[in-house]
This record gives C-alpha cells, sequence and structure tokens, in this order.
C-alpha cells in the first residue's frame, strides 16, 4: 500500500518567536495604512473593502503596494491569472513548508505566508496538488460531485428540522449545515461530526492568516485544532480501510494510482474539506442569506423557485466571495498588466473587487439571480491553482443544498440585529453571527 | 534597599533616571542600573553602576523603515493635544500596534528582557524603578516579587492614552478587541512564568517630574518630584566665555541630542534660523553639529555656533532658548525660568508646547506650518525678549517646580511604597 511521505516537520517556533514575527507583520501592515497604501490599508481591516479595491484599481491594472507585494483588482487580468501556471502558492525552488516566522521581516519584507500551519495544506507542492486532484476528480470533482446531493440535502433538513424561531445564521444555521452535510457525503462517525463542529470555528482563521496574522493564542488554537481535525480524518480513514461504506471516504479510497489506495491523500482531502472548504461554504451561506435579506425582490425569486439555489450561490461567489485576496508567488519571469515580474515575487488578487469590475460586470453592485445563467458569466471565486479549486465541487454542492432548503422551508426569515464579523479578517470577511428569526 | 534602575538604550531617555538614581544611592541605597550594552559607557560616566544586559537593540534600523508611517499616524492633533477623549478606536488600535511592533517591542528586545529578568531573580531586587517605556523593568519586577515604578520624563500622554484606549476596547464586541501591548507583554511575562497584570504597563505608582501645572492626571498613585537637569554625555563644562553676564540679551537655539542622533528633525535649517534671528538685538549662542557647520553661511559677530553645552551651565544665563521641544531641554528651561519657543511636532512634545503657551511662559510655533519660517521664529523671539510677561510665566513654572520635593526628599516615599507593594520574603528563583 503506496503512501505520501510526509515531509519532516518545522521546528515548531516559541510563542516569542511566533507572537513577535505575527506583530511585526500587524506593524507592517498598520504603518503603510497609515501611508494611504490601500492593500495595507485592507490588509489592516478598515472597514469599506470595496472602496479600498476601486482604488487599487484606479491605480492601473497591477501596481507594486508599499508593502512590496504586487497587488491588482482588474477583472481581466484576474481571470487570466487564475489560469497562470507561472503563479502558484509556493516559493519557486523551496521545499516543505512555506513559513518565514524565523526571517528578519525588517529586511526581508516578506508578508507572504505570514503564519505557519505546521503543514503544507494551504501551500500543497505541484505534484502533491495534482495527485489530490486526481484522486478527488472521479469522487468529488466537478462532474462527480453532484452525486452526492441527496446525502447532502438529507443532513442539511435534519439540521433545519431542530432550528429554534429565533436562532444565529452561522452557529445555528450555516456552520451545523455544513459541517452535517460534509460528514454524511464523507462518512463520518456521529462523535466526528460533533467534534467538528466544536473544532471549526478555531480553523477558521486559516485562510486570512496566509497574509494577515491572527492574534497568537487564536495562532495556536487554530494548529492545534488542525492537528486535531487531521486526527479525526486518520481515524475515519483508517475505519474505511478495513470497513469500506458508500460513503465518499471510502470511493476516495478505492481510487489512486493504479487502483492503488492512498490513505495519506485521503486524509489531506478531507482535512482540506474540512478546514478550506467548510470555512468556505458556511461563509459563502452566509453571505448568500445576508445578500438575499438585503435584496428583498431577489429573495422572493429565490422562494418562487428554490430550483435557482445554484445562481444565488453562484452570484454570491462573485458579489461577496469567500476568498477576497488570493496570495500567489511567481514562479519564474512573467509579465503581467505591463509589467514584467521577476521570480518569487508576491502578487496578490483582490477577488471581490475584481469580480465587481465595470469592465467585465454590468452594474457589478448589483446582486442578481438573473446573472449566473447569461451568456459569458464567470468568476473566479472559486478558481485559481490552490486549494480553493480542490473543493470547489463540494463547497458549491453543500451551499446549494442550504439554500434550497432554506428557500424551501424558511421563507418567513428576516434578520433581528446587525452581522458581526471576525476581527483580523480581511481575507474571508468571515460572519460571525447574525441573529434571524422565522415568522 | 536593592534599587534596580532601568531604561532602555537611548540618551535622552536615560538621562531622565539619573538624578533620583543618585538621590536613591547617596540615601544609603544599592543602586544598580540596566540597561542593553550600548549604554554602558553612558552609565558610567554618570558614576552610575551599570549592567548590561542581552544585546544591543535595532531600533533605529526599524525606525529607518516605520517612522514615516508612525509620524503619519501620530501627527493626530487629537493625541498630540492630549485630547483622548477624542481620539477614535481606529486610531487607538492602529497606534498600539504599530508602537508595540516598531518601538516598545524593539527597544525591549527579547534577550534585554531576558537577562534583566536572570539578573533580577540572582540579585533580588526590592524596587525597580523603570523609564516609562522600558516595560522590561516592569516585567522583571513582576517576575521577582519586587515593587515597582515607573519614572516619567514628560507628561503621562501614553498612559492616558491606553486608558482611553482600554475604554475602546471594553465597548467593542470581545471578538474585536485587538490589544497588540498586551498581547506582546502576555507572551513576554509566559516566557517567564509570569501571567499578564495591567501593573506591567502602569507601574505600582509613577514618579512624575513634571511642574503641576503640564502633569496629566491618571488617576493612579502618583509621587511627584523635582526635575533636576542631567546634561548626559554632553560634558558639563563651563566654558570661558559662559563666566561672565552677556552683553546683549543672550538667546539659546538648540535640537536635542535624540534628534540630532535620528534626523528626524521639526526644526528649519540651522544656517536660516541663525541668519534670521541674528537679525535682533541679541547674542545668539547656537548648538549645531560639527558636519552641519561646515554647510552654514558666513554668520554675523552676534552668533556664537558651538558644537555641544551644558544645557544647564547656560541656560541660567539666557533670556530665551528656541528648541525642538523635547523634554530634556524644555525641562531644564522651566526650572531655569527661561522663556521658551518651541517649535514642537511630534508625541508629547506638543502638548507640552502648548501648555507653555496656554500658562505664558512661552510661544509654541508647529515647525512644518506656514507660520514656522525663519521670519517667524524672529519676529515671535523678539515679541518674547521684550515682552515682561513670558518671563513673569516662566518664573511661575519655575517656582512650581522649586515647591516640589527634590529627589533626596521623595526618597523616604520610595522606601514606603517598596515596602507595600513588595512580596513579601520575594519570591523562590523561578517565580
Amino acid at each position: 500500500m503506496p503512501t505520501t511521505p510526509t515531509p519532516a516537520p518545522a521546528a515548531v517556533p516559541t510563542d516569542s518567536e511566533l507572537g513577535r514575527h505575527l506583530l511585526t507583520v500587524r506593524g507592517f501592515h498598520f504603518v503603510f495604512a497609515a501611508l494611504g497604501d490601500p492593500y495595507a490599508r485592507r490588509l489592516r481591516g478598515e472597514a469599506d473593502h470595496l472602496s479600498l479595491g476601486e482604488l487599487v484599481r484606479d491605480r492601473g491594472p497591477l501596481h507594486r503596494s508599499a508593502l512590496g507585494t504586487w497587488v491588482t483588482a482588474d477583472g481581466r487580468l484576474s481571470a487570466r491569472l487564475s489560469d497562470d501556471p507561472l503563479l502558484a502558492v509556493r516559493h519557486p525552488g523551496t521545499d516543505g513548508p512555506q513559513e518565514h516566522v524565523r526571517d528578519n521581516v525588517w529586511e526581508t519584507w516578506r508578508t507572504c505566508h505570514v503564519t505557519p500551519l505546521g503543514e503544507d495544506l494551504l501551500t500543497p507542492a505541484a505534484a502533491e496538488r495534482d495527485r489530490l486532484a486526481a484522486l478527488l476528480g472521479p469522487v468529488l470533482g466537478p462532474r462527480t460531485c453532484p452525486a452526492w446531493q441527496t446525502d447532502a440535502e438529507r443532513s442539511v433538513h435534519r439540521v433545519l428540522d431542530g432550528l429554534p424561531p429565533r436562532f444565529d445564521l452561522v452557529r445555528d444555521l450555516a456552520r451545523p449545515a455544513v459541517v452535517g452535510s460534509l460528514a454524511t457525503v464523507l462518512g463520518l462517525p456521529d462523535t466526528a461530526r460533533t467534534e467538528l463542529l466544536e473544532l471549526l470555528p478555531a480553523c477558521g482563521p486559516a485562510l486570512d492568516s496566509t497574509l494577515c496574522p491572527p492574534r497568537l493564542p487564536a495562532a495556536r488554537a487554530m494548529a492545534r485544532a488542525l492537528r486535531r481535525v487531521r486526527e479525526l480524518m486518520e481515524a475515519a480513514v483508517s475505519t474505511r480501510v478495513t470497513d469500506p461504506a458508500g460513503d465518499a471516504l471510502s470511493a476516495l479510497l478505492a481510487v489512486g494510482p493504479e487502483g492503488g489506495r492512498d490513505p495519506g491523500d485521503t486524509v489531506t482531502a478531507a482535512v482540506l474539506s474540512a478546514v478550506v472548504g467548510a470555512e468556505m461554504a458556511v461563509v459563502t451561506v452566509a453571505n448568500a442569506v445576508m445578500a438575499l435579506l438585503a435584496h428583498g425582490e431577489q429573495w422572493s425569486l429565490l422562494l418562487a423557485d428554490p430550483g435557482r439555489a445554484a445562481d444565488a450561490v453562484e452570484e454570491t461567489l462573485r458579489w461577496a466571495p469567500p476568498v477576497t485576496l488570493r496570495s500567489l508567488i511567481t514562479q519564474g519571469e512573467v509579465e503581467i498588466g505591463g509589467e514584467t515580474l521577476e521570480a518569487d515575487q508576491h502578487v496578490v488578487v483582490l477577488v471581490d473587487a475584481a469580480q465587481r469590475d465595470p469592465e467585465l460586470y454590468a452594474d457589478p453592485d448589483r446582486f442578481s439571480l438573473d446573472r449566473p445563467s447569461r451568456p459569458g458569466f464567470a468568476h473566479v471565486a472559486l478558481a485559481g491553482p490552490d486549494h480553493v479549486r480542490l473543493v470547489a465541487p463540494l463547497v458549491r454542492l453543500q451551499c446549494t443544498a442550504v439554500l434550497r432548503a432554506v428557500a424551501e422551508r424558511l421563507p418567513g426569515l428576516r434578520p433581528e440585529g446587525e452581522p458581526l464579523r471576525r476581527g483580523r479578517s480581511p481575507v474571508v470577511r468571515a460572519p460571525l453571527s447574525l441573529p434571524l428569526a422565522q415568522k | 534597599m536593592k534599587v534596580l534602575v532601568t531604561a532602555f538604550a537611548m540618551d535622552a531617555h536615560f538621562n531622565g533616571v539619573v538624578p533620583l538614581s543618585w538621590a536613591l544611592r547617596t540615601a544609603g541605597h544599592d543602586v544598580r542600573v540596566a540597561s542593553q550594552p550600548a549604554l554602558t559607557d553612558s552609565i558610567t560616566r554618570a558614576g552610575l553602576t551599570a549592567v548590561p544586559v542581552g544585546t544591543d537593540h535595532q531600533v533605529q534600523a526599524v525606525m529607518g523603515v516605520m517612522a514615516p508611517g508612525v509620524f503619519a499616524l501620530h501627527r493626530n492633533p487629537d493625541y498630540l493635544e492630549n485630547r483622548p477623549e477624542l481620539l477614535g478606536a481606529e486610531f487607538l488600535e492602529a497606534s498600539a500596534s504599530m508602537l508595540t511592533a516598531a518601538f516598545y517591542a524593539q527597544i525591549n528586545n527579547d534577550s534585554m528582557i531576558d537577562e534583566l529578568v536572570d539578573f533580577a531573580r540572582w540579585w533580588r531586587p526590592d524596587l525597580v524603578v523603570w523609564e516609562p517605556f522600558t516595560f522590561a523593568g516592569a516585567v522583571a519586577a513582576q517576575a521577582t516579587g519586587a515593587a515597582h515604578a515607573r519614572l516619567l520624563w514628560g507628561p503621562d500622554l501614553f498612559l492616558r492614552v491606553h486608558d482611553r484606549f482600554r475604554q475602546a476596547l471594553g465597548e467593542m464586541p470581545a471578538e474585536h478587541r485587538d490589544d497588540a501591548l498586551e498581547e506582546w507583554l502576555t507572551w513576554t511575562l509566559e516566557r517567564h512564568g509570569e501571567a499578564f497584570r495591567p501593573e506591567v504597563i502602569s507601574g505600582h505608582w509613577t514618579i512624575d517630574q513634571m511642574p503641576p501645572s503640564v502633569r496629566l492626571p491618571t488617576a493612579r498613585p502618583t509621587v511627584p518630584v523635582r526635575f533636576i537637569p542631567y546634561n548626559g554625555p554632553v560634558p558639563a563644562v563651563v566654558p570661558p566665555w559662559l563666566r561672565a553676564d552677556p552683553e546683549r540679551p543672550r538667546v539659546l537655539l538648540t535640537q536635542g541630542i535624540t534628534e540630532r542622533s535620528t534626523g528626524f528633525t521639526g526644526l528649519p535649517r540651522a544656517g536660516e534660523l541663525l541668519a534670521s534671528i541674528a537679525e535682533l538685538d541679541a547674542e545668539v549662542v547656537a548648538t549645531v553639529k560639527a558636519e552641519e557647520r561646515e554647510g552654514l553661511p558666513p554668520l554675523p559677530a552676534n552668533v556664537r555656533v558651538v558644537d555641544s553645552l551644558s544645557l544647564h551651565a547656560v541656560l541660567p544665563t539666557c533670556a530665551a532658548v528656541v528648541h525642538h521641544g523635547g523634554a530634556g531641554t524644555w525641562a531644564t528651561a522651566a526650572l531655569h525660568g527661561i522663556p521658551q519657543l518651541a517649535l514642537a511636532w511630534q508625541w508629547d512634545d506638543v502638548f507640552r508646547a502648548g501648555q507653555l503657551e496656554k500658562l505664558g511662559a512661552g510661544v509654541f510655533l508647529p515647525p512644518h506650518s506656514e507660520g514656522a519660517s525663519a521670519g517667524r521664529v524672529r519676529d515671535k523671539l523678539g515679541q518674547v525678549l521684550t515682552e515682561p510677561s513670558f518671563r513673569q510665566g516662566a518664573a511661575r513654572i519655575r517656582s512650581e517646580m522649586l515647591r516640589t520635593p527634590a529627589p533626596s526628599e521623595v526618597v523616604p516615599t520610595l522606601e514606603e511604597l517598596t515596602g507595600r507593594h513588595r512580596s513579601p520574603g520575594g519570591r523562590s528563583p523561578r517565580g
């Protein structure tokens, strides 16, 4: 049974080393934000993120931020960069985890890969990424994923069955529905589902923490939660190695090079789905519900035909994407937006702003369910040469299942307060809570 | 008792701890002064006992990158003029974050803190007196159960703003509370087996060297003490020309030692300023660095340019002083009752300069404004020299300062407070 060799773990930095690193990068963000740099202002967490994106676009298709990072909010360019093999998530020619904790940031100015996760979850090497894509394709790929629709919907309905008249959008609906559908599709035991639900908030900052330093306790809690998620998935996978069932983990174990089984990759695929996929799905569900409730006529369209849930998901992915900043590294000399960039340059795509580029989208600030079915509609929210693309089909499936069920069963939904978003969340802009009531 | 005094390695911040250190020594206490190795010469030249700890900080290099952004944020008038109630949460979070990253955690580098804690665990001080940004002193005190006090060199703008920040944080949802200073001190204390306590930021009490009308209350125990000038690394020598009264009113033009060494200065170019001031019926004495002196235009006979001077030697002979607003210069002039023209633009300098004007003891000219041309400085200075009200205002501040107990007089209070705050019997060597 071939297994994936795991690279030697990097020495874990001490609290003081990690804390100082996170503090330093945060200091960079605040200092250059004070000098007016729009990208630094985004990272620092200024409220009006969309107008900062417009400021970036005003500076041309691509410009170099005061932080040294090249940034773009150009719609066409962002679409091109999502598909360019010369842009990847790792520094070219490096092995192992992408970490800069022990670098002297005052000298290197490196503000990518800010927070070490202790593993390469968000920065798979090309070979590993291709292996994972080949593994996921036949089971949870763009064409195969819809096969799990019934499973996903069944578990979503179970969450809706238990909703009280007043509840919280994220805590009571989005998170349990996403974790429930994930557990059902993968075939996790109930104990793992329960524990995953508790672990997810701590894993939340993973996507944000690539560009924005979390507070030290949050960084430590995240690393602990990630380790525990991996343990849960290892246990679930090892059960399925000996006792296969009709779930996705069993199906993944049945795929592999020459039909062999690779439990290591299956575990990684499951961890990705739970950490990256679930966070993106929870955020997208929450963003969609908030957008729909704020746009009554669109909400009415969905209520009239819950089968349009997929349209609502696609328009939400464009209008309020779950990963608003995509961090890339040039793998060689590359020409982007009229600039020639050397290898190993940091490039960040402002996905949310790019997806409101008036050059690509008519009336871009309008949230409309009719948009996705128009010819030529496309967005880059789930594109990219990275972890995001791998989990995209499952994220779509989960979000569509939840929105469809919500439209079918909660037509009287209304907000009963203001949404609260997570702090230090410039990448995901993660909703933490919104009190809701059903009539 | 054993008193551990600490100030990060920067002369202007060290100078303020020297007179009280001596007061404690001459009262019979054992005093040691800890800092990074770069300050060792300054400490021993002050006749004090140095304890070099850790490696030298790199704050100068860091500020080379960060200073423009730090100054851009802190030009906020509500901050500079001590109106913390007007400061918003967004400003306060940005301020705490960048100052902790670029300044506090730099001047208190890990090796310096760790060796200071090690030294304190061995030497077991009863009292730690720390310069208000040298949080390493508070960490070492907490780790050893010593009493500890902040020794201010200026009005307590920092703690006032920090208190306002804590209040703003309390009004936020818990998920959004972000205090970089507390976060840094938390993991720093944990490294030494200690939990964060608010006194690490505020001290058990504060020793304040400002005159009452320039002091900022913080609702915490404060021991007022008279400011006594110590001129630091500049040798205190009285040159022959200073041993007689000047024939015309003497004006001193100076920029502080920190601005001289960092290059972050608010003063107009010295040559232009000197030429303009020299048009007054006055004798002008200017401290100008040797390398800058070459660039000066030919100056009239009533101008004397020197490399450096001991301020407390020259100021008593002056009718006015023009300066950058720094703490030591301001307080030395105030103690001698000399009217001041402060071209202040940063930090507490602005508040102090504003108070000066409010108290009728001088003029505040923000140097980056239109109104601070060389000609305007000359005209304002002319006013200060001719209108007696400035001298009277300055004399009022001087008498406030003279009424404040001298360092030697506060030693018994410090002894008493130490007894009250020190952990009985101290702590075991590992906390």
